[in-house]
């Protein structure tokens, strides 16, 4: 039941990154894309018996997850800064 | 029970994060996903994820509703006009994809075994971490100061312009 829970934290990440229009938005899907993974990791450790390993793996995919948002916010000022707006309608350049 | 409980906060959180429109409001339920996911962890026997996953869910959120505040929110976007064939798959084809993603995650899991649950405590976790991923923890180390580097370089002001004093 874990697992389905996964796939539908993972499938509302895809829809949010397809249907926001927003930079942030995308970013909030790819949060919820991240989240589904790390608890398909820690689930499926418990169902194989090698929970130590998945929970290190988990514990890569959260701190991978934090690099992205970081990432995603330094995308976000220099968007901002370069077209007054984070719509990512207008994300085709990061040049003036 | 408290198992499916935090599950169902989990996915119902989710799909208030999703659909509704406002991002103060998208962020706070995607914050009580967060939660909700750590005590899922908790119930799995990670307690260590389950801590870490209670703490970055609450500085990520406290850092999204920053940059809400800051230009995210009254952004105007420019929507397609109603009634045209793009606004009226707007919500068709994201609904689609996250259907099918769902389904083959869901299906493909069906097929791993069940094995006896052994539950990991943390000085496990710190063993596996130095024996076996050592050299993988230091490429994400490498990685993160790289995303910290990336970010400084990605946000810096354009030349000729007024750097904040």
């Amino acid at each position: 039941m874990m697992m389905i829970v996964a796939a539908l934290l993972g499938g509302l990440g895809c829809i949010c990154i397809t249907l926001r229009r927003s930079l942030l938005g995308v970013l909030l899907g790819m949060q919820m894309l991240m989240l589904g993974a790390t608890l398909l990791f820690v689930v499926a450790g418990s169902a194989l018996g090698l929970s130590v390993r998945t929970n290190v793996l988990g514990l890569f995919a959260l701190l991978g997850q934090v690099g992205l948002i970081v990432a995603g916010f330094a995308l976000c000022i220099r968007l901002y800064s370069v077209k007054k707006s984070i719509a990512m309608d207008q994300l085709r350049s990061l040049k003036r | 029970m408290m198992e499916i409980l935090f599950a169902c906060v989990v996915i119902g959180a989710a799909a208030v994060a999703t659909f509704i429109e406002p991002m103060r409001r998208a962020i706070l339920a995607l914050w009580i996903a967060g939660l909700a996911l750590g005590a899922l962890f908790l119930y799995q026997g990670s307690e260590f994820l389950a801590l870490l996953q209670w703490l970055i869910a609450s500085l990520l959120t406290i850092s999204f509703m920053f940059f809400v505040v800051m230009f995210g929110e009254f952004d105007t976007v420019q929507d397609s006009p109603p009634g045209t064939l793009f606004e009226k798959l707007r919500w068709v084809v994201p609904s689609i994809l996250g259907l099918g993603f769902a389904w083959l995650i869901a299906s493909t899991v069906q097929l791993i075994p069940i094995h006896e649950e052994i539950r990991p405590d943390l000085m496990a976790i710190g063993q596996c971490l130095i024996d076996e991923y050592f050299l993988a923890f230091e490429i994400l180390g490498l990685f993160l100061l790289l995303v910290l580097v990336g970010a400084g370089v990605t946000a810096r002001p354009f030349v000729g312009q007024k750097d904040v004093r």
